[in-house]
Parts: structure tokens; sequence; C-alpha cells
């Protein structure tokens, strides 16, 4: 038997101990009855809490009932999970999270709304997986590369009183995803509930701290063990293997199995599965402005893949079906979450399963999908139980983003506006933030005016004092965007994003290929390139449009063709008779042009249609897919990624991207919806 | 060669085996049928704005651009001449030559000076149906050019570059 | 290119001041609610009639007027041949026809109509029925005219309508999400009635926009929003058809199933085809036409049907 410095809370003394936890002013949340379920909320004496309540959960089941009488009968934490966990406290379902205001002289400021010091929370009865999830979000919200300001400010100083299973239900399954239900990480006291107290283990200085205030006594060998035996019979109940080995590999092997449309037909892809995740963190800007749009707020609001504006971008929805979504969640959850955090996105709570309204169970999908399986291939990266794969994770599949990203929104002036074509049009922004100014080719920004949503648009051009902004009117925004004048004032972030890597293409031929709108993120490319004209070799540009009066930036691109050392080829999909130009896609130019294969780097951006197209006339051609890059279109709501709305595979488009090179992409651009 | 002939074109070599190494679909082929395929080509100059194949006629005759460039077009009534596809060296116009009832899906007219290599199309069809060697060579790479106008032809249905539909709001 | 109709005061340095939006509100077939909730919004009252000069409003007051209207806010369905007409004619006066409430978007109570004999009922209802006019159903305003955006709901909430407003007078698309109920019940931290209590509840398949009202009391949503985007009601009906252990409401029979869904949105086609598929009502009789239709009739149903307010947006509510 461990001698250990545990001690002991007499029942009678918890009044005291909630007491003490509110010391300082602190908020102290705990579980309480509420409309037929034990959710979080806030406490101020041990009666609030379901003292006597049990529950029993299933697919699509919660239900209470009133524990047994008996010595037990008085104990508060008789119960696996709560309701809604802790998520709501650390991050709330609604937050403001930017202002944007029309000052006086008719600019706009953009400011981050003050954070008023969040205030002090005490949480009593977090549970090991509600804990496990707590380090996941930490890992997603605060270390980068962008840190989400308002969970980080809610996540300083929290105190947090670990409670360790007693019983387990039948949903759930912390013990296979090696989570609990031993609290072992994130709580400064550990309680374990017995009939007629508490045995508590402080683990760090805060909880140190607040256990010598209270004066308790050492808790008896006896009484310890008793503890430790209810823990382990809690996993015992639960056992383990309740998922399949390599879930990983087993989900990204499988992204065409018919299992998905079966999902499909049960699955109402009404979210409530995502949104009672601990992990899940994606969210939503909602604008809340006056009636005068002289100011408004972004409300940071949770949000869902199973909802379907969330890959909804101008042209189209890049989710178009339920499956598509239910398959997302699924994979990103078990599979490529992975790749992007080096944990799993599952800690095993079970609340999707029980507060699935038509209870469907993670664990029999995943055994449904394992028992019909293509073969797994060796191949993928780090084939690993979860255990292993969590050492491994990290450093396989790291993301290819910056290391750290501001938030911050600087303010830039229109001093040119410049018409393109009939709804595309080209603002010239004079900055005084070195920030922006060091952007790359390749490279966006967030965009921001009172009272509109806040659009990603790529940077079509540096200046020493600032840049151009070509935008297209898709949407409100963009419409206004293009509406504005010389004067007004934006607010941007950024810049952000992977840039072209032009250094991939120094010595080589480069092959330039752009399609409508997709020239404007090419065109700082084309600046570097001519600028440095004799660090390329042979420089080919292909520029596709819909139209002749559809094309951007003519006047320039005109100014390139007379030049001797470049080759510029334009295409229209449909002319008149007027146009003795090139008419045909963008592909049809290359067969009897380029001859250079192997020794060239190709940048493509344009619809993803034609990219791929593009990209396999290319490949024909020789050039090998680490040597051509692309830049992806995806929702994006932040542009750094902690919305999670541009996801794609394992990747964050914001982030990791725009840029990717075919090889880095793989057989993605093939498979629908993902 | 009524076609052509017709359109003023003015030859300029006949059957010179050497030179037609320089004409990808010639030079993919093998010796034995491609020198049999040249010695039935002419090889014309053209103004640019000269129409050398008229959508809906016979066509009379199969031709590479050796080059210059070719504007496809279709007749619509209320846009007048639609061009669809630009055509470039290396390119084939007139595969209708050699699939019934051959007669023209487009016009083809020279966009600058422009030479052609043109093969009857009687000629070309007789050859075909005698020669299996030289068919066997020369029907794939026809028969590629089709099916690449076609994928192109999707794409451009898709309407990629289409602005997004402003929402009235 | 032109976006909403801007308000009387720009934003400096974005564009010219525009004169002030010339706004009508008037009903159908209807019980007056939606329009209360416009009356509703007593703190922004003020504001809105700064803004907005309300030209025909007759909840509020007796001034009338024929239009034109920049937006033009109808409630109620289309129940009589005169309404057939003056609908139409309405439709070519307003730049922004926007509908409001259960009735004008989906039919409302009163296409429950549609189920009975319409002679019995208007027999058994009216002393003389020959003085009544009306057509044998209810239709929503889309079915015959052009409709620019839609607030959902029975009534129509009064947040989504301020939106609505607000988005008008600075220009930009309103926020009015078509996802479920079920995410703003989540974010409002509701437990699941279904989950808990095994009460039916049509949340998952229905737009959300109401904050959740129903599930916030414990009762399960009935659907008054009308059906969300991609509503896979089948996979609903299995699930409230099916038994689950330890609940006693659910295991439905498809009569009750078909009946939940037969309510105040129930003619809109998602929830109809339910109804109707688990041996409910008869399915809807194609839209009644007039003997001789007004020239400014569009002939049947527009082909691009209504423009949904944008879905791009999840929800707030302000609990």
């Amino acid at each position: 038997m461990v001698i250990d410095d545990r001690l002991f809370l007499p029942r009678e003394r918890l009044d005291d101990f909630i007491a003490s936890l509110a010391n300082g002013g602190r908020r102290v949340v705990g579980p309480t009855l509420d409309d037929g379920a034990i959710v979080m909320a806030d406490i101020e004496r041990a009666d609030d809490l379901p003292a006597g309540w049990t529950l029993e959960s299933a697919p699509g089941r919660v239900a209470l009932s009133r524990l047994p009488d008996g010595l037990g009968s008085r104990r508060a934490f008789q119960y696996p999970v709560t309701g809604d966990g802790i998520k709501q406290i650390t991050f709330p379902s609604r937050v403001d999270s930017l202002t944007v205001e029309t000052t006086p002289e008719g600019g706009t400021a953009v400011r981050v709304v003050a954070q008023a010091e969040a205030e002090p929370v005490a949480i009593l009865g977090a549970r090991a997986c509600d804990l496990a999830a707590l380090a996941v979000h930490d890992r997603v919200l605060i270390e980068g590369p962008a840190t989400d300001p308002d969970y980080a400010s809610r996540r300083k100083d929290l105190l947090v009183i670990g409670v360790e299973c007693a019983v387990a239900g039948s949903t759930c399954f912390c013990a296979t995803m090696g989570t609990g239900p031993e609290v072992t990480t994130g709580a400064d006291l550990v309680l374990s509930e017995l009939d007629d107290g508490f045995v508590v283990r402080s683990t760090t200085v805060a909880g140190e701290r607040l256990v010598t205030g209270l004066g308790l006594t050492p808790a008896k060998p006896e009484v310890v063990s008793q503890a430790d035996g209810q823990v382990a019979a809690t996993r015992a109940a639960m056992g383990e293997g309740a998922i399949p080995d390599r879930a990983r590999e087993l989900l990204l092997a499988n992204l065409e199995h018919p299992r998905w449309d079966a999902i499909a037909e049960r699955c109402v892809s009404c979210a409530n599965c995502t949104l009672v995740c601990p992990t899940c963190f994606c969210t939503g800007q909602v604008v809340r402005s006056g009636m005068d749009g002289r100011a408004s707020t972004s409300v940071r609001t949770w949000d869902s893949c199973f909802t379907e504006g969330f890959a909804q971008v101008a042209g189209g929805n890049f989710r178009s079906r339920p499956r598509d979504r239910y398959r997302q969640w699924l994979t990103h959850k078990f599979g490529t979450w992975w790749d992007q955090f080096g944990t799993s996105g599952c800690v095993g709570c079970g609340r999707c399963i029980a507060w699935c309204p038509v209870g469907i169970d993670v664990r029999q999908e995943l055994t449904a999908l394992a028992n019909s399986s293509v073969p797994l291939p060796d191949t993928l990266p780090a084939a690993q139980s979860v255990e292993r794969s969590r050492a491994a994770g990290a450093a396989a599949h790291a993301p290819v983003g910056p290391d750290t990203i501001q938030l911050d929104f600087v303010e830039a002036t229109v001093t040119e506006v410049r018409p393109e074509t009939a709804d595309t049009t080209t603002l010239r922004l004079t900055t005084t933030d070195p920030g922006l100014l060091r952007g790359l080719p390749g490279q966006f920004v967030m965009v921001a005016v009172p009272a509109f949503a806040i659009p990603p648009i790529s940077i079509s051009r540096f200046h020493p004092d600032g840049l151009e902004l070509t935008i297209r009117s898709a949407g409100a925004a963009t419409s206004f965007l293009t509406r504005l004048r010389p004067g007004a004032t934006l607010g941007l972030r950024g810049p952000l994003g992977r840039p072209w890597p032009l250094h991939d293409a120094e010595g080589r031929d480069v092959v330039i290929v752009g399609g409508g709108i997709g020239l404007a993120p090419l065109r700082p490319v084309i600046d570097a390139i001519i600028r440095d004209r004799d660090r390329f070799a042979d420089v080919r540009l292909y520029i596709g449009a819909r139209t002749p009066r559809d094309r951007l930036f003519v006047e320039e691109i005109d100014a390139l063709a007379i030049r001797d050392d470049l080759i510029v080829r334009v295409t229209v999909d449909r002319a008149g008779p007027e146009w003795l130009g090139r008419v045909g896609i963008v592909t049809q130019l290359f067969s009897s042009v380029v001859g250079t294969g192997a020794d060239a780097t190709a940048f493509i951006c344009g619809p993803e249609r034609m990219m791929g197209a593009t990209a396999d006339t290319l490949g024909d051609l020789g050039i090998p897919p680490e040597h051509m890059w692309l830049t992806l279109e995806r929702r994006m709501e932040c542009g750094v990624g902690l919305c999670g709305h541009c996801q794609m595979g394992s990747r964050f488009v914001c982030r990791d991207g725009p840029v990717f090179s075919v090889a880095e992409l793989g057989s993605k651009l093939q498979i629908e919806g993902l | 060669m009524r076609n052509v002939n017709r359109a003023g074109g003015e030859a300029t070599a006949q059957g010179d085996r050497a030179s037609y190494s320089e004409i990808p679909i010639f030079a993919s082929m093998p010796p034995g049928p491609r020198d049999r395929l040249a010695d039935v080509v002419t090889r014309l100059e053209f103004e640019p704005g000269v129409t050398f194949m008229n959508e809906g006629e016979v066509t009379a005759s199969l031709a590479v651009v050796v080059r210059g460039r070719v504007g496809l077009r279709m007749r619509v009534p209320e846009r007048g001449g639609v061009t669809i596809l630009t055509l470039e060296a290396g390119d084939i116009v007139g595969w209708s030559a050699i699939v019934a009832p051959y007669r023209a899906t487009t016009s083809a007219t020279t966009l600058e000076a422009t030479e052609l290599a043109i093969v009857d199309a009687e000629t070309l069809r007789s050859l075909l149906a005698d020669d299996c060697e030289l068919a066997a060579a020369l029907l794939p790479q026809i028969l590629d050019t089709v099916v690449k106008r076609l994928a192109a032809t999707r794409v451009q249905l898709l309407d990629l570059f289409q602005g997004s539909e402003i929402n009235a709001w | 290119m032109d976006v909403g109709v801007r308000a009387a005061v720009a934003i400096p340095g974005h564009g010219p001041a525009p004169r002030r939006p010339r706004i009508g509100v008037v009903k159908f077939a209807s019980c007056d609610g939606c329009q209360l909730t416009i009356l509703d919004l007593e703190d922004d009252l003020l504001e809105i009639a700064e803004r907005f000069e309300i030209v025909e409003f007759a909840e509020a007051t007796s001034r009338r007027s024929s239009g034109p209207f920049d937006v033009l806010l109808v409630e109620g369905s289309i129940s009589t041949p005169e309404q057939v007409v003056e609908i139409a004619r309405l439709r070519a006066e307003a730049r922004r026809l926007v509908v409001i409430g259960a009735c004008a978007t989906a039919g409302g109570i009163q296409a429950l109509r549609t189920a009975a004999e319409h002679e019995a009922f208007r027999e058994a209802v009216y002393p003389v029925p020959a003085y009544v006019d009306s057509l044998a159903t209810a239709h929503p305003v889309a079915d015959y005219v052009q409709v620019d955006a839609e607030l959902r709901g029975c009534p129509i909430d009064p947040r989504q309508l301020l939106e609505l407003l607000t988005s008008l007078s600075v220009g930009r698309r309103p926020q009015l999400p078509d996802q479920a109920v079920c995410l703003e019940c989540k974010r409002r931290g509701i437990p699941c009635v279904v989950v808990v209590d095994g009460q039916p509840c049509l949340g998952p398949v229905t737009r959300t926009g109401c904050g959740a009202i129903c599930p916030a009391f414990r009762r399960g949503c009935y659907g008054c929003f009308g059906p969300r985007e991609a509503a896979n009601t089948a996979g609903l009906v299995a699930a409230f058809g099916a038994a689950r252990p330890g609940v006693d409401q659910l295991g439905m029979s498809a009569v009750d199933i078909g009946r939940l869904f037969a309510g105040f949105t129930g003619a809109a086609p998602a929830f109809r085809s339910v109804t109707v598929s688990l041996g409910g009502r008869p399915p809807m009789p194609l839209r009644p036409t007039l003997a001789s239709p007004p020239e400014t009739l569009v002939d049947g149903p527009p082909a691009w049907g209504p423009v949904d307010a944008s879905p791009a947006h999840p929800t707030e509510s302000e609990d």
C-alpha cells in the first residue's frame, strides 16, 4: 500500500470547501440538476449539487434516477460525465470577439473588445475526460500558431477541482482513449468521493494552498485504498478496446466507404454531437451592428461542420452532402486531429453518443467500418495504437504553417480604386504597419469594415508603403468593398498564410497559370520574377478568363506580352468574332508550348477544377508534383486556424496553406466533399 | 481539295518527307507510315482572315497547323460567329474528314498568317482503308485530339470562371 | 450589384447618403401576430421610424399608401381569389418583398384545411357559406410571386426582424441561419428533450431562429419555423418510430409521427411529404387558379423560387 499525502474531506465540510473555492471572488461552477439532466452551473453550497442522484446513459438516452437508500445515498458525484462538461466555462458558446468602428473622421477603427479580465472561476467536478479535453483545447486554442485571446484569458487562473469517476456510463470509453477515469492532468485538486467524504489529492501549488487553508487531516490508508479501488472498478467496468486499433488509418483509408451513406441516412445533421463534444472548437462569426452600421461586433459563436453553410463559399459548397459532413467530423475527431495537433480529438466521454437524438454510436460506426474496411496500407505515416500515436503524432505530421500568427487588425487607407472588370475592383491601400509591408506573394489578409462579415482577400501587389487587393464582388461584404472610395479606411489582419515558394523556382523554368480572379494572388509572383528576372530560366505565363471582358490587369499583361524574356498566353472560354485572341481552356495552351518538363516549377491559381486539370496536364508534360504549387479556396472566418471552417483533411487551408504542392495534396483533390 | 482551293491557300510544298518531322502528329508516327502519309500532304500558306472550312459543308481535307493560329467558329444567329476554340501549331483541324457524314462541325478561319499541312479527305480515307499500319498510327492521334477537345469542352461547360451570382442583398 | 436598401446615414467615405427607404407592412390570411412583433421592438421603434419611411402598416397607423415600396413585409397566406390578385399587384410595387411568419412562408395553420373537404368545412363553420369566397387551400406567398427573403416562425422572432431591418439599413445580407434548432438549443445549454425525456422534438429538422424557446421550457419543438436546410426527416421519423430502451414516449405510431409534422408549417413540402408518406393527409392540390387570371399574375410558382437570405452564418440569439 502506498502511503501518500492524501487528505480527507468529511462530507460535512463540503460547504466549507465550496466556500473556500469562492475565496477571492471566484465564481464557483459545479454540477446541478436541471431539466432532467446534470449540467454545470453556478453553485454556492453543497445543497446545489445533485446529491442522491445518478444517471444512466445509452445511445440517445440520458436518464436520471435516485441513488438507492443506504450509506452512499448522499453522494453528490455518483454519475459519469455531466451533460455539458466544462466547455461553456472556458469556451463559451458566444463571445464578443471583435469590434469594428467608424471613427468620426470616417475611417474604420478596428479593435479587439477589451478583455474585461476574465472573472476568476473555480470548477468543481471536472472529470478526467473533461480535463483531457481541456488539454486538447489548450493545444488548439493557445499553443499556436495563433492564440484565441478570450480562451487564454479564461484559462488563466482557472481553478479546477477534478473528481474521479466512481461509476461509468454505458457510453463512457475514456479507458480506451487513455484519458481516464483517473484524473492525471489539468486539475489543481483531485477528489475521490466515498460515502462519508472525499479523499483529496493536491496536484498544484494552488491546490495545495486550498487544502492547507482548510486544515484537513490525512486520509487513512484504508480510505485511500477504498478510493483507489473505486476508480479501478470504474475502469474495469468500462473495459478497453471500445474502438478499433489504428482508427486514424482506418478512417483515412476508407474515405469512400459505403458506410458513410448508411450513416447519412440515420444522421439528422442536428450538430448535437459536435456541440456537446468537449474538444470541438469550430466557431463562426456573427456580425451584430446598429442600424446606422457605424460600428459592429463580431460574435464568436459555436458552429458545426454538420451545417450546410459551414463549408459554403461564394461559388458553392465544399461539403454539399450530409455524408461529407459526418465523414468530416469522424475523420477529424479520430484521424486528422493527430496530424494537426499530435493528439486524438476524442477523449472518450461518450457525450456524442448519449446526446445524439437518433442514437448513433461512434464506437459502433468505427467498428462497422473496421469490419468491412479495405486493407489498411502500411504506408500511412505512423501506424499507431491510440497511445503510440499520441507520442508520435506531433512529430510525424507537423503542420506546415508559420510558428506564430498575430491576430491584431491594423488600419490601411484606400488611396486609389481601379475597376478591373464589371465585378472586380482593385483597391490600392497605404499602411504604416511594418508587418503588413513584410507580406510575401500568395499571402492574404482578412478585411474588416463595420457591419459586414470579414472576408479573406489575397494580396495582389506589394508596394513599399502598402499593398493592393483585387476583389471580386461575390457577396455583401466583397460587394461593399468594391464600392469603397479613396479615403476609406479598412482593418486588415495579416499577412496570413503560406506564400508561394519562389525559392523553389529559382534557376528553373517557371510556368504560371492563372484562371479568373486566380490571377490576383499570382500577380505578386510575376512582380517578383520580373524584378529578379535573371534568377529564373524560361518564364511562361498562361491566363484564362471567362470572356475577353473578364480579363484582369489587361494593360499590365499586354505590357508583359511584348517583353522578349517572357512567354504570355491569354485564353478565354468564349468570345465573339471581334476577339482575335485565343479561345479554349487554359490547359489547351500547354501542348504546343511547354517543353520544359522536369526542370520547371509551376504556380497555379484558379477554380479548383481548373487547377486539377492544369496539374494533370502539366504532370503529363513532366513537371514533378512537388514542383507544382496551387492555392486552395475554402471558407475562412478567422484566417488563423482557430475557427475550423477551412479544414481540408489534416490541414487548415488558411494556416497550412492556402498554397500547397500537388504532392502534398495527393489524391485529395479527387475526393468529393473532403 | 475543293474547299481549300476555294479559300485561296497557296501551295508551298508537297510530299517533302524530311520536313514533316517537326510536326508533332507526324513526328510520333513510325517512319514507314509517316513517309506514306507525307507523300499525300500538301503545305499551304494562308493570309489572316481566310475561312478554309465551313460549318455544315463537306469537309474537304484534314489539316495540321504548322504555324500560325486558326479559330473554330460556330454560327449563333443571335450572336454572330462565336469562336469556340483557337488552334495553334501542332493542332489538327478537320477530323470530320474521316468521320461520316464528313461534314464540318465548325467553320475554321485563320487568325494570323498560317501554314497548314493538308491531306485531301478522300485520299486520306482510301489510304486509311488500304494501309492498316498507317491507320493504326494515325487514328489514335486524331482520336486523342477529339477526346481532348471533348474534355476541354466539358470544363468550359462548367463555366468555372463565372462570377457567383450576386445576391440581391 | 445593388445591395440592399441603403440607409439614410451612409458611412462617411463609403458612399453618398440616399433617401429613406419606404417600407410597407401588409397582411393576407393570418392572425396579425407577426405584425405585432414589429410593434414589440419597442426599444428600436424610434430608430426604425427614423431610418425607414413607414408608408403602410395597418396595425400601427391609419395612413394608407399604395406604394411603391422599397421593402414590403407580407404576412399571411393566400387563401381567397382576391388575394391571388392582390399579391401580384403588390409584388409589382415592391422592390423587395419579404414574407413574414409561418402563414406567408408555409401556408400556416389554415393550410390544414387542405386535409379536409373544403365545402364541408365551409358549411360546418359558416351559417351562409355562399358569403364566403375562399380557395380550397391556403398557400405560401412564394407559390404565387417571387419572394426576396423570408422570416420564419409563428410568430416571427423579433431579433430576426431587427436583423432584417438592420441589414436593409446597412446594406448587407441578413444573417438568418437555416440550420437546425439544435444548434441554438445546445448553445444555450438546454438538455435535449429527446434524450432526457424521450419527447419527440422536431428541432433536428426545423430551422433555427426562435432561440429554442420550446426546449427551453422542456417541450419538444413543433416546427413552427418550418424545415431547415437538408432536413433528414426520414432519419428522424425512423428514430421516433423505433422503441428506445427505457423510453416510454418514443416508439411512436406512424399516424402520431405524421401528425407531429402536420402543424403550423405542415404544408411545407419537406414536412408534408412526411405526413403523406405516413398515411396522413392527401397530397396538396395544385395551386388553384382563377377563371381569368390578372395580367400581372405569374404563371405558376416562379422557377427561381424564394430567395433565401444568407444561410452562410450561424445564428446568434440573445437568450
